[in-house]
């Protein structure tokens, strides 16, 4: 078995706010090989955001991460420092986000914020950091890099900015980069843009990249895994091949089903009936149950297991039976 | 409009008051303010009934005399006496029917401008708005006391001007709040949506531009009671303000202050009563913002 | 097909002040739309197509009478809005309702269901408070929401179901217009092609015409007769989508089709062609051609001269100087 670079396994994520506890991560567990594009998907609530978070050590009160291990080359980063954290972040890990303004701060130049990212982590005098800097701003696709680098964030586009998240998070070179809804903010035509850019970037850098989106478009363009969440937990895990071509869990055809597609022409569109509910409204059971159009009385009574349909194929539905191997019982999967 | 159908009206009622009286009993902050705000006006009301004394009524021989748990005090004068021999809880019951009326009544009347005219300036904007506000920031650029001492000075003292002018001189920290809440808030949809209905301006005002300010305006409201009933004071104490036989927390509080190091409790028990009150009015006003806003409650 | 169109925009422009420079102010306008006409029949659905900055919002929002144009017209039924006496055009905006965007923005937080999808029908109509209600679970029905929903409030839904509600409210009036700004564009994939459907649905059963703004293509496809595509304040094509998706003759509309990511990891599209460049800052718009930036068939005319927006086949309006296609085939 090859070595993964991230290993989660059985992560959970609990929010224990007033009214209740949230199991936003519910036992998920995935991992991730060198220079391997794994996506997550899943609509708001999934609990998508939360598990990259968690891996980052992000998670803020009232979460907490209550469960499970999160080992990033061997190291569990549930129990490590949060100072060993903070030397991780940024360095082997690196996360951009949906927003790039909100990330940059905007009484800064770009070169400001790229070069003290760089002399943080990689310790490299003030002269080497620029040259550095304008180096990756550079690499980004980004034109008249040196004019840039002097610009504060809010003169550039959104493209633009997202281009310097992605120079930032590259900077330091990372073993592992999280990118948290990097195209919902932006427009089509720039969104193909940073896209490609980040697979020519993989390819160079042999990045790892753990992608976090509600876009199905998106995760064919660029994912090698792909790991389906609903409700916190995963509902379905495949390579992006298999998963497009046969998907095993209702959810899953519904999500690919009500994705619209070019060049289908059709009286009406695919759609999952009812709505995400809330964080308390959730079904006993199977979480999907209420919204499924393949319901049994048993989906409604208990939870189904996570059980191996195919090779690396895993599916947590009661319609593919309790044969395969229990994933639940098993220590970890990769 | 009626915002219930009638047929639902008497379980809409009872569902509403439900629904308050579960949120006044959830949060503690706000049993604590009702309690202390019912007790205040009701010692306001019952004055007569609940003070041992008059509270003009002069005693030559029991000067400063101390509340009865010190050494020289005794059961007749509770809180003791002041430089005059008058009784301080005396005084202090019949103050609370002035200092609550000027205090709240003067906050409601520079309310009730501050919010018209934020609403109205902050809505249409242009010449009124331009207008408004420089005359905002000349209120601004005097100090209120000054203003008012002025105001005072024209009209003559008394209660009744006393809570004009107080109520005018404050609006301004209203209108400027409200405001700038209703130039974030008619950015929204649903305002426009309004618009596009064709609904009329002065329904958009009132109808969805208030409930969505009136909650920032309480809890400044709430809070400025306590700084009214403060300026009411240096305004009796610099003789513009109750005039005497009237008496007020504040004339008492500023009577005291000469006999600060002699006779503490002169101008204690006031301060304290003040204290006290204005606690519960800001305890209530939080749980006043909680139940105007359907999103804290399922 | 019918005689005279529901809604005509002639030239309609709008620009706005921006002031630059904080000791020397310079003053800058934006054309947000610049130069904008289009017909709209009754009962068709235009889609209106643009990246951010396009003016596809503006030109909505002007159409609804919540700014004012600068310079053009908007004729409705064949009468000006713009030259309505304020009371009349009240009285109109019964006619032309909006749906948007948000629905978290759009739903006053501080409302009941029932008293947002009442308030067109008490502000434009007189019925008695049986009525009223009558008419409102009617109306909830036709969107898909459970009468039990009446007196909630718009934070005990999630967004799909407050865009039911923000659809409720206008189509009450029965209005001949509705705006749809960008109304599935803030929801979970899952919901967006439900609204889809429902907007369908209500449209033939209750022969609405659509001006459906969309900043991707894929969402009005389903909706919509003709589409618009908007760059910059302008339409650079305006065709049947059969012709738009098939054919399309603008680079630019080329482009943005070549741009969506295709839910399937066959297809995928590292050999495609793929627009260079950002939108432009639309303060200083480029010279001639808007678009020729970023063309990758630009010649030496598009920097200069800005192509007019001609009718090139049949009922194919293209603003370019090398339109698509044509060319191919010759």
């Amino acid at each position: 078995m090859e070595h993964a670079l991230l290993t989660v396994n059985r992560l959970k994520t609990y929010f224990y706010t007033e009214d209740g506890v949230v199991p936003a991560v519910d036992d998920v567990s995935f991992a991730i090989k060198k220079g391997e594009v794994v996506a997550i998907v899943g609509e708001s609530g999934s609990g998508k955001s939360v598990t990259s978070l968690s891996v980052m050590r992000l998670i803020e009160n009232p979460g907490k991460i209550a469960g499970g291990e999160i080992l990033f080359e061997g190291r569990n980063l549930v129990d490590i420092s949060l100072k060993k954290m903070r030397e991780l972040r940024g360095n082997q890990l690196a996360m951009i986000f949906q927003e790039p303004l909100t990330s940059l701060n905007p009484v800064f130049t770009i070169g400001n914020q790229l070069a003290e990212s760089i002399r943080l982590h990689q310790k490299k005098n003030k002269k080497e950091a620029i040259k550095i800097g304008i180096e990756m701003l550079e690499k980004v696709g980004i034109a008249r890099a040196n004019q840039v680098y002097d610009q504060y964030p809010h003169a550039l586009s959104g493209g633009m900015q997202q281009r310097v998240m992605i120079a930032m998070a590259l900077s330091c070179n990372p073993k592992l980069l999280i990118a948290d809804e990097p195209t919902t903010a932006l427009d089509v035509t720039i969104q193909a843009q940073i896209l490609r850019l980040m697979k020519d970037l993989i390819e160079e850098f042999g990045t790892s990249i753990l992608l976090i989106t509600h876009d199905l478009g998106v995760v064919a363009e660029m994912a090698d895994q792909v790991i389906v969440m609903y409700g916190g937990q995963v509902v379905e895990q495949a390579d992006v091949f298999t998963l497009f071509k046969e998907p095993k869990h209702p959810y899953t055809k519904g999500l690919i089903d009500s994705t619209p597609k070019i060049h289908e022409w059709k009286e009406e569109l695919n759609s999952i009936p009812g709505t995400v509910p809330g964080p308390f409204e959730f079904p006993e059971g199977c979480k999907f149950a209420d919204r499924c159009p393949f319901v049994m009385d048993k989906c409604k009574a208990e939870s189904p297991p996570v059980i191996e349909i195919g090779k690396g194929h895993v599916v947590r539905c009661w319609l593919h039976g309790e044969k395969g191997l229990k994933l639940n019982e098993s220590k970890s999967f990769t | 409009m009626s915002r219930s159908l009638s047929m639902h009206g008497t379980a809409k009622k009872n569902s509403k008051m439900k629904r308050w009286m579960k949120l006044l009993f959830r949060s503690k902050t706000g049993t604590v303010g009702l309690f202390i705000v019912v007790s205040i006006v009701l010692v306001a009301i019952l004055a007569p009934w609940l003070a041992p004394h008059e509270p003009q009524t002069i005693d030559p021989v029991n000067t400063h005399k101390p509340p009865m748990w010190m050494e020289g005090g005794d059961r007749s004068n509770i809180l003791g006496t002041d430089n005059l021999g008058r009784d301080i809880l005396s005084r202090i019951i019949y103050g609370s029917q002035v200092s609550l009326l000027v205090g709240i009544s003067s906050v409601v009347l520079a309310g009730v401008i501050g919010v018209l005219v934020g609403l109205f300036t902050g809505y249409f904007g242009g010449f009124l708005d331009t207008f408004f506000m420089r005359l905002a920031d000349s209120f601004l650029a005097i100090p209120n006391i000054l203003l008012a001492l002025v105001m005072l000075g024209v009209f003559g003292p008394g209660l009744l001007t006393l809570i004009l002018v107080l109520g005018v001189t404050n609006w301004v920290q209203y209108a400027r709040i409200i405001r700038s809440e209703v130039l974030s808030i008619k950015e929204r949809d649903f305002i426009r949506a309004a618009k596009s209905i064709g609904v009329k301006h002065r329904h958009i005002i009132f109808s969805h531009l208030y409930p969505n300010v009136i909650s920032s305006f309480i809890v400044v409201a709430t809070l400025s009671v306590a700084s009214t009933i403060i300026l009411e004071s240096s305004l009796s104490f610099l003789g513009l303000g109750i005039q005497p036989p009237q008496v007020s927390w504040g004339t008492i509080l500023s009577d005291g202050r000469d006999y600060l190091a002699t006779s503490w409790w002169l101008a204690t028990f006031p301060g304290l009563a003040i204290t006290i009150s204005v606690l519960g009015i800001i305890f209530l006003g939080d749980w006043l913002r909680d139940i105007l806003d359907p999103r804290t409650v399922k | 097909m019918s005689q005279n169109p529901l809604l005509e925009v002639r030239g309609l422009k709008k620009s706005f002040d921006v002031t630059k420079g904080f000791l020397k102010k310079e003053k800058h306008y934006l054309y947000a739309v610049n130069d904008v006409s289009f017909t709209l029949k009754k009962g068709e659905v235009l889609g209106i197509v643009g990246e951010s900055g396009c003016g596809k919002s503006t030109l909505g929002n002007l159409i609804v009478h919540l700014h004012e144009p600068t310079a053009g017209e908007i004729l409705f039924e064949g009468i000006s809005l713009l030259d309505l006496p304020a009371e009349q055009l009240r009285r109109r905006r019964a006619d032309i309702q909006i749906i948007f965007q948000d629905p978290f923005s759009s739903l006053n937080p501080r409302k009941r269901v029932f008293d947002i999808i009442a308030e067109p029908l008490r502000t434009h109509l007189a019925l008695s408070k049986a009525e009223l209600k009558q008419d409102v679970l009617h109306l909830m029905e036709l969107v898909g929401l459970n009468r039990s929903y009446l007196y909630r409030y718009p934070h005990e839904f999630s967004g799909g179901q407050r865009q039911r509600v923000g659809i409720a409210r206008a189509i009450a009036l029965r209005p001949k217009l509705i705006i749809c700004d960008e109304p599935v564009s803030a929801l979970d994939v899952s919901i967006q092609s439900q609204i889809l459907n429902l907007l369908k649905k209500l449209q033939k059963e209750l022969q609405l015409t659509y001006l459906f703004i969309a900043h991707g293509l894929p969402a009005v496809k389903h909706v919509s007769d003709r589409i618009a595509v908007m760059y910059l304040g302008k339409i650079v094509e305006l065709t049947t989508k059969e012709k738009l998706f098939m054919n399309p003759m603008h680079p630019y509309t080329e482009g943005l089709l070549s741009a969506i990511p295709i839910p399937d990891p066959t297809e995928r599209k590292e050999q495609r062609k793929l627009l260079e460049g950002d939108i432009p800052d639309p303060v200083n718009p480029p010279a001639g051609c808007k678009f020729h930036p970023r063309c990758p068939y630009k010649t030496e005319i598009c920097s200069r001269i800005e192509p007019e927006f001609t009718e090139k086949e049949v009922g194919h309006f293209v603003a370019c100087h090398h339109p698509l296609g044509k060319e191919n085939k010759e």
